[in-house]
């Protein structure tokens, strides 16, 4: 499939790095800021969606996509099932535990009920599962984006 | 001070749920297909807003990501896979 | 290929992993009672300050959802109280996501895996693209 005018590729090259940044920051702070691994996730994909319309990329990965797509949805539902031990399922073992895995806790301000702030090295299980649907969720639809157009353009030119 | 605020809010939201109705409205009316995917997408966005004023930024940032630019990119690709005029 | 009798094994294990979650799903409040009301907001058309009630479902979250550090001091380990209570994370929206209703996200992020699936299965032929013998409509 052919590229677009420069105009085009120009702009989708500057925009690449902070469309990227800001998916990724979305992913990243989903336990602090409005968002989570589906909404960067879905940033991130609409870039891909941008990057094979404007560049007509063909050559993709996709044995990759697959399975980064797999390998997020296994880590969350392990995860999940990994609360079991604790009693609940589900349950945020990792908060306020030994291992350094996201295990801050969020130190409330004398006098207030609830925090506004929180550090970012915090929320347990719910930042792991976060980074895991975020990944699934990029990989599926990018996968979705480029099968759907490689088809239609694949067949165009064979036509 | 305040009362200007909250009117001028107010005129925004009306102003974005009427631009949903239009956008809505040349959707169904556009004969050019492209046009009207994009007129989807303009909708999208619009409702992106509306969530965004509803107090609901997580529905906002989704909306936005899938509708606006997602669900444009299938329509479009299954446009060039057919024809782009609609014929009645 | 996975011999059937592992894959039948692998179904009920995993039938009865999700019925014992169902049974064992985290409290969630109680909607629609009335909490203590401490949300003003200005009304410039009654020119007054109108007070929204929180219903106790928000109370629970407010509560919950940013507090599920501390280990009981005397015994070490998360107290039964503490297991109801939140996830520590600051995002309430995520909180409910993840953790209280990650039984729910689990089918969401499965319906994408299907979707992805039937699309690649549906649209094989553009799969490989310098593949030369193209076997769709066949």
């Amino acid at each position: 499939m052919e590229q677009m005018s420069p105009i085009v590729r120009t702009i989708i090259k500057i925009a690449f790095a902070p469309m990227f940044v800001f998916g990724a920051y979305i992913i990243l702070h989903g336990h602090l800021t409005p968002g989570g691994g589906f909404q960067g996730g879905a940033i991130i994909a609409s870039l891909m969606a941008l990057y094979l319309v404007a560049f007509g990329a063909t050559k993709w990965k996709k044995k990759l996509l697959s399975g980064i797509e797999s390998g997020g949805l296994l880590v969350f539902i392990i995860t999940g099932f990994l609360g079991l031990f604790s009693g609940y399922m589900f349950y945020n073992f990792l908060s306020g535990s030994d291992i350094p895995i996201f295990n801050q806790t969020i130190d409330l301000m004398p006098g207030w009920e609830h925090a506004n702030w929180a550090p970012i090295w915090s929320g347990g299980t719910v930042s792991i599962m976060n980074i895991a649907v975020g990944l699934e969720v990029i990989a599926a639809l990018s996968l979705i984006i480029i099968t759907m157009g490689l088809f239609v353009f694949d067949k165009k030119e064979d036509a | 001070m305040v009362e200007w605020t909250i009117f001028l809010f107010d005129a925004a939201h009306i102003l974005i749920l009427v631009g949903i109705v239009a956008s809505a409205l040349m959707v169904v009316k556009f004969k050019d297909l492209i046009s009207a995917a994009i007129a989807l997408a303009a909708c999208s966005l619009l409702v992106s807003l509306e969530f965004l004023i509803l107090q609901a930024p997580d529905v906002a940032i989704a909306e936005a990501a899938v509708g606006a630019l997602l669900t444009t990119a299938i329509f479009i690709f299954a446009i060039r896979g057919s024809r782009r005029r609609e014929e009645y | 290929m996975i011999n059937k009798g592992v894959k039948i094994a692998a179904l009920i294990l995993l039938i009865g992993l999700m019925i014992f979650t169902v049974w064992n799903m985290r409290d969630f409040g109680e909607p629609g009672e009335i909490g203590d009301s401490d949300v003003t907001l200005y009304s410039a058309e009654e020119n007054r300050t109108v007070i929204l009630d929180r219903t106790a479902m928000d109370e629970f979250y407010i509560a919950n959802t940013q507090s599920g550090e501390s280990l009981d001091p005397v015994t070490d380990e998360p107290s039964e109280e503490e297991k109801e209570n939140g996830p520590s994370t600051n995002n309430a929206v995520t909180a409910v996501v993840f953790d209280y209703r990650g039984f729910d996200t689990i089918g969401e992020a499965t319906v994408l895996f299907a979707a992805v699936s039937g699309v690649m299965i549906a649209l094989r032929v553009a799969l490989p693209p310098k593949d030369k013998k193209k076997g769709g409509d066949s």
